[in-house]
This record gives C-alpha cells, sequence and structure tokens, in this order.
C-alpha cells in the first residue's frame, strides 16, 4: 500500500514545547518534571506536572525534609531550570552552595545495593530468577552523592534567585503578613521578568522552579490564615505557567490539623514524610532496612478525572551514600529464630516473678 | 439520555431545573466527577451553564468533558454562547498584576474580594444565558475557597443565599454548590448551612477502611424533595460505591463492584 493513497498524514510539531528535562505524561499529555528523586517520579504519576505546587510535610527534625529539597534543586541545575530558593531558617545561597554531585549511570550501577549474586548449590533453580524489586527503574531524573558538593561551574549556567527575609520587618500590613507579602511579590515578579506564563512567547521556553523551605514556621509568624491565603494566591499565580513549586511545611508545628488539610487541598501533590530517628521504630529490626515511612497524600488529577494510583501506599524511604530512594515497604524474611520463639518454648515453665534463664526469683 | 450519576441523583427525567444541589467533598475525596457530569447531562440536555470556578482552571473543564463526552466546552462558550464562565483563581492572578487599572472592581486594593460584585457578575451572566436558553445551570466549584480567600463564612452564606434566591427570580434556573468539607473548620458549617437549604444534597467521602482498587470512594444522596410523609423513600439516604476512571464513572450498590466487572 502507497503511502501518498492514504488520507493519515503525520502530526507535524506538537503543542507541547521541548524544555531539557521535561517530559509528557502519557496519561494526559501535561508537561512533567523530576523531583530529583526517580523512585519518587514513579509513584506520583511519572514527576511532577508543570503550574502545580508539591507539598511535603516535614518529619519531625526535618533532616530528610531538607535533603528533598536539595535534590528537588539540584535536579533544577541539571536540567537548567531557572531557580528561586526561598528560606526563612537557613541561608538560601549557603544551600546553592552545598548541592549534592550528580551521579553518573554507569558509577549508579557500580554501586547499586544488589551486590554480585552467591552461587546457589542447592536452589540452583532459583539462581536465574530475578530479585524482588521494591524500587521502580526509571530513566528520568538522576540521582545525587550527598558527601560531595556540585561543581559550581555548573550552577552558574542557571539563573537564580533567592529569597529571604532579612529586610523585611515582620509587623503585619493591612491584617496580612509581610512576610507572606513580600514573598508572593517576589514570586510574581519572577515570573513576569522571567516571561513563564503560557501566554508570553520567549526566546527559549524554560522552567522555573520554585523551592519554599519550611514554609510556615515558628520565624513566618503563629497564624495559619495567612499562610491559607497565601497558598491560594500561590495555586492562582502558578495555574497557566510554566513553573512548579516545591514547600515544606513543619506541619507537626501547625497547631489545628484542620489547617494542615486546608493546606493539602490548596496543593496539588502533598506527601508526608516519617523519620524513625528518636523513635521507639528505630531500633525495631522490622524497619531496619528504612529510615522512615513515606506516605501520599494527595496526588493531582490535572485535565482529568483521575489521579494516577501508585501500586503501592505502603511506602518507606532509605538513605544511601549515593542514592535516596522510596521504596514499596515489605518486612524482611524470618530466617532464624526470634527472641519471641524463646519466650514461647520458656513460657510453659516459667513462674510469676522468676527469670527463665537463671531459675531463681528476680526478687 | 442522562448519565448513571444523574439516575442516582434522580434528575435523569426531569434534569436539575429549579433544584438547589449541594455536593460536599469530604476531604481525601474529589468530587470533582459529579460537577462533571452535571455538566455534560445540562449541555447534552441544551441548558446553558454558569460556571464560577474557584479551584480547577477552565482548560481543566474543557479536557475534562472531552474525554468524558467528546464536548467542546471552549466551542460552546465562544460559539454557542451556552457556557458563561466567572474564573476567580485566574482573574485573582490577573487583579495582582494590574497595579493601576483593573477591568472590574470585584477585588479591593488589598486583594479582598466583594461578594455583592461577585453575585451581581452572576445574576448578569444568568440573565444573558438566559435569553438563549430556556434553562441556565449555576454550578460554583468549591466555595470553600472563600474562606481561604478571607471572606467571612457570614458573607459566603450571603452570597449563596442570593443566589438561591436566582431559582425564585428566574424560571428555570438550578443552583449546584461545591463544597470541600474538612471536620473542624469553617468549611463543615458551610457546607451544613448549605445542606440545610438545598433540595438535594451529595456526600463523597472515600473508604473507611484504606483504598481499594475496584472501589474510589463512597457517594451518599439524600433528596429532599421527596418529602412525602406517606412516601417509603421519605428520608431516605441512598448509598453507592463509586469508581472514577479517566473518560467515566461507574456506579455500585454497596459490595456489588466486583460482581460486575
Amino acid at each position: 500500500m502507497s503511502s501518498s493513497g492514504s488520507s493519515f498524514r503525520k502530526r507535524v510539531g506538537t503543542r507541547v514545547p521541548f524544555i531539557l528535562g521535561t517530559k509528557p505524561s502519557i496519561q494526559n499529555a501535561q508537561l512533567l518534571t523530576s523531583t530529583g528523586v526517580p523512585s519518587l517520579d514513579t509513584f506520583i504519576g511519572g514527576g511532577i506536572p508543570i503550574g502545580t505546587l508539591f507539598l511535603i510535610e516535614e518529619d519531625v527534625y526535618g533532616n530528610f525534609a531538607k535533603l528533598l529539597f536539595k535534590y528537588y534543586l539540584a535536579e533544577g541545575v541539571i536540567s537548567q531550570h531557572d531557580l528561586h530558593v526561598v528560606s526563612q531558617d537557613v541561608d538560601p545561597v549557603q544551600m546553592i552552595e552545598d548541592l549534592p554531585k550528580p551521579i553518573e549511570k554507569a558509577n549508579l550501577k557500580e554501586g547499586s545495593h544488589f551486590g554480585p549474586k552467591d552461587q546457589m548449590n542447592i536452589a540452583w533453580r532459583y539462581q536465574n530468577l530475578p530479585s524482588v524489586q521494591t524500587e521502580p527503574d526509571t530513566d528520568f531524573g538522576h540521582h545525587y552523592d550527598i558527601t560531595q558538593k556540585m561543581d559550581p561551574a555548573q550552577m552558574q549556567k542557571v539563573n537564580i534567585t533567592y529569597w529571604n527575609a532579612d529586610e523585611i520587618d515582620g509587623t503585619h500590613l493591612n491584617g496580612n503578613n509581610a512576610y507572606y507579602e513580600e514573598l508572593l511579590e517576589s514570586i510574581k515578579q519572577r515570573i513576569k521578568n522571567g516571561q513563564f506564563y503560557s501566554e508570553d512567547s520567549p526566546k527559549k521556553r524554560n522552567v522555573l522552579r520554585i523551592g519554599v523551605q519550611s514554609l510556615g514556621s515558628l520565624l513566618w509568624g503563629r497564624d495559619s490564615t495567612n499562610l491559607i491565603l497565601f497558598l491560594y494566591k500561590l495555586r492562582s499565580l502558578l495555574q497557566s505557567s510554566y513553573c512548579i513549586c516545591l514547600l515544606t511545611i513543619p506541619t507537626h508545628l501547625i497547631k489545628k490539623i484542620s489547617d494542615v488539610h486546608r493546606c493539602q487541598h490548596l496543593c496539588d501533590t502533598a506527601v508526608k514524610l516519617e523519620s524513625f530517628a528518636g523513635s521507639d521504630r528505630e531500633t525495631n529490626p522490622i524497619f531496619k532496612d528504612y529510615h522512615g515511612l513515606f506516605y501520599i497524600n494527595k496526588l493531582p488529577a490535572i485535565n482529568s478525572l483521575c489521579s494516577h494510583v501508585p501500586g503501592s501506599f505502603d511506602l518507606a524511604f532509605k538513605l544511601r551514600r549515593k542514592r535516596f530512594s522510596i521504596e514499596m515497604l515489605h518486612l524482611p524474611p524470618e530466617l532464624q529464630e526470634t527472641t519471641q520463639r524463646e519466650q514461647d518454648d520458656f513460657g510453659s515453665v516459667m513462674l510469676g516473678c522468676s527469670n527463665p534463664r537463671s531459675k531463681t526469683l528476680d526478687f | 439520555m442522562g448519565t448513571p450519576l444523574s439516575a442516582a441523583l434522580g434528575i435523569d427525567r426531569e434534569g436539575l431545573v429549579g433544584r438547589f444541589l449541594s455536593v460536599n467533598e469530604f476531604h481525601g475525596s474529589n468530587a470533582n466527577f459529579v460537577i462533571a457530569s452535571l455538566m455534560v447531562d445540562s449541555l447534552k440536555r441544551s441548558h446553558g451553564i454558569c460556571l464560577i470556578s474557584l479551584h480547577n482552571t477552565f482548560g481543566h473543564y474543557h479536557h475534562v468533558l472531552t474525554k468524558m463526552s467528546a464536548l467542546n466546552l471552549c466551542e460552546l462558550k465562544e460559539q454557542n454562547a451556552q457556557v458563561e464562565t466567572v474564573e476567580l483563581i485566574s482573574e485573582l492572578r490577573e487583579h495582582m498584576y494590574c497595579e493601576d487599572e483593573c477591568p472590574h472592581d470585584l477585588w479591593d486594593k488589598h486583594n479582598k474580594i466583594s461578594v455583592q460584585q461577585l453575585f451581581s457578575i452572576i445574576r448578569d451572566k444568568v440573565r444573558k444565558l438566559l435569553v438563549t436558553h430556556p434553562t441556565v445551570c449555576v454550578i460554583i466549584d468549591d466555595a470553600s475557597h472563600f474562606l481561604d480567600m478571607g471572606v467571612s463564612l457570614r458573607d459566603v452564606l450571603s452570597l449563596l443565599q442570593y443566589c438561591r434566591t436566582l431559582l425564585t427570580t428566574f424560571s428555570g434556573v438550578s443552583l449546584v454548590v461545591l463544597t470541600h468539607v474538612i471536620t473542624e473548620d469553617d468549611s463543615n458549617l458551610l457546607a451544613n448551612n448549605v445542606a440545610h437549604v438545598a433540595d438535594t444534597i451529595v456526600n463523597i467521602s472515600v473508604l473507611k477502611t484504606g483504598h481499594s482498587s475496584d472501589v474510589t470512594g463512597v457517594m451518599e444522596v439524600k433528596d429532599k424533595q421527596n418529602n412525602d410523609a406517606s412516601s417509603e423513600k421519605w428520608n431516605v439516604s441512598n448509598l453507592f460505591h463509586f469508581k472514577v476512571m479517566d473518560r467515566q464513572v461507574k456506579l455500585y450498590a454497596p459490595g456489588t463492584s466486583m460482581l460486575r466487572t
């Protein structure tokens, strides 16, 4: 069949512009960009949709949320996206200087946690079976080595702006918190000057990554009403723009749980980190492979009725030197007799106040 | 003619005309499919739609309706004049950028919305739609964002009460109000007040016991118009399980989702 006789015409050109570090969603053609953690991208449906708000509810000490925040910024630098870094708790300039170094794909495989397979002598039939893959495999996004800093020359290629509240008087203006008003103004001007709206026609289309660290902490004032108003206005600014915003909020510092839920509703994606640090779970053998639990509270439904449904909602995260990964939570196999089993065995001969091993009374 | 959802709401025969529908979206759930289904139902009946959007962009509704029913919402708005919109979330952005000259005085200089002005805009749009269409459906999605914008609960309730008067001022007008409900929040009080005066109440919530691959959530429908005390259906709430897919919504009686798929 000759092609000239067919009425089929290949569609020339696409409405989705090509921007480095982005890809169209297979579900709704929405442009996606990476969070900086490839496994997280997979669980939230491929990445962060452009024009949306991404909320991370911080862990109690904020260490892992800070790390995710750095990965997000580092991914922006590697993808040569514009950055707008906001923080009152730490110096945003220092944070950019401390960004982790990306790992080459080849080096990553060498450092993989799946070590060389042992030769199986008895259960040899299982030798070539693939191991259980708890972490999804993807080519989108990069992994980063937290022990090494990113090359400063790489950062100079990117347009980075900073915002901290050093020069702002925290007094209230017209009932609104001055910090939120000033931050909103800076984001507004950044979007406008960079021509990031869809109706703008810049020479080269790019993405603006806005990162706000520890929003709503004590340094931002105690009133959650201003935070909610700020989020609604930010949502209105980001819609129909080539911008994404990642916010980390220490929700455990917010008094009313209803305000936390309101923040989740105003953001398009909401996830929560629960670190084991300082809790009983840190020493629990069940969770020995992980550093904390990862909750997906909300996923975006952009241009669609339903949102992406991940394979599992029981997720945990672990941090290694060259990889921060989010995996499906699996309990470790029962390979040896546990303390529980020993107690069960001694249970039948145990007296009321005696130690089963010594056979003498404790008092 | 109607969708499965309109049958569940009891509007498959006569449509939504003259009714006040309250849609309560409990936190964790998404009632967007109710709004989309009602829009499809109204447009297929050649009713006019006045959409006041506070959560999503017009583009979102356009894409959803294109997938659900191949209706081109942009065309219906621009060419057929069947759809009128007040995109408050987009207009807030425009207002934030305009420093001196603003298109209309919907917001004051502190970005506080004027509910009186908003109502007069809605009324004018309804009046305009009624010239070409005998029936008009006013949809507010989602009313809880008025509270986020700093409007007091009293003012939001006044606005909704004024919108309710449209049902009696003009014949052939219906009103749908979606509220995202968060317990221990003013939105809960708002939803209760709206439900108190609504003819039909639709509660959308997630499954209490967790996630399911067969069921997205629970829909409870209370029809207060069927108020004949002698009827068996008096004050009865109907419970459905629903599964939302990209292009359609499936409704099931509780426990039957596995049987039908």
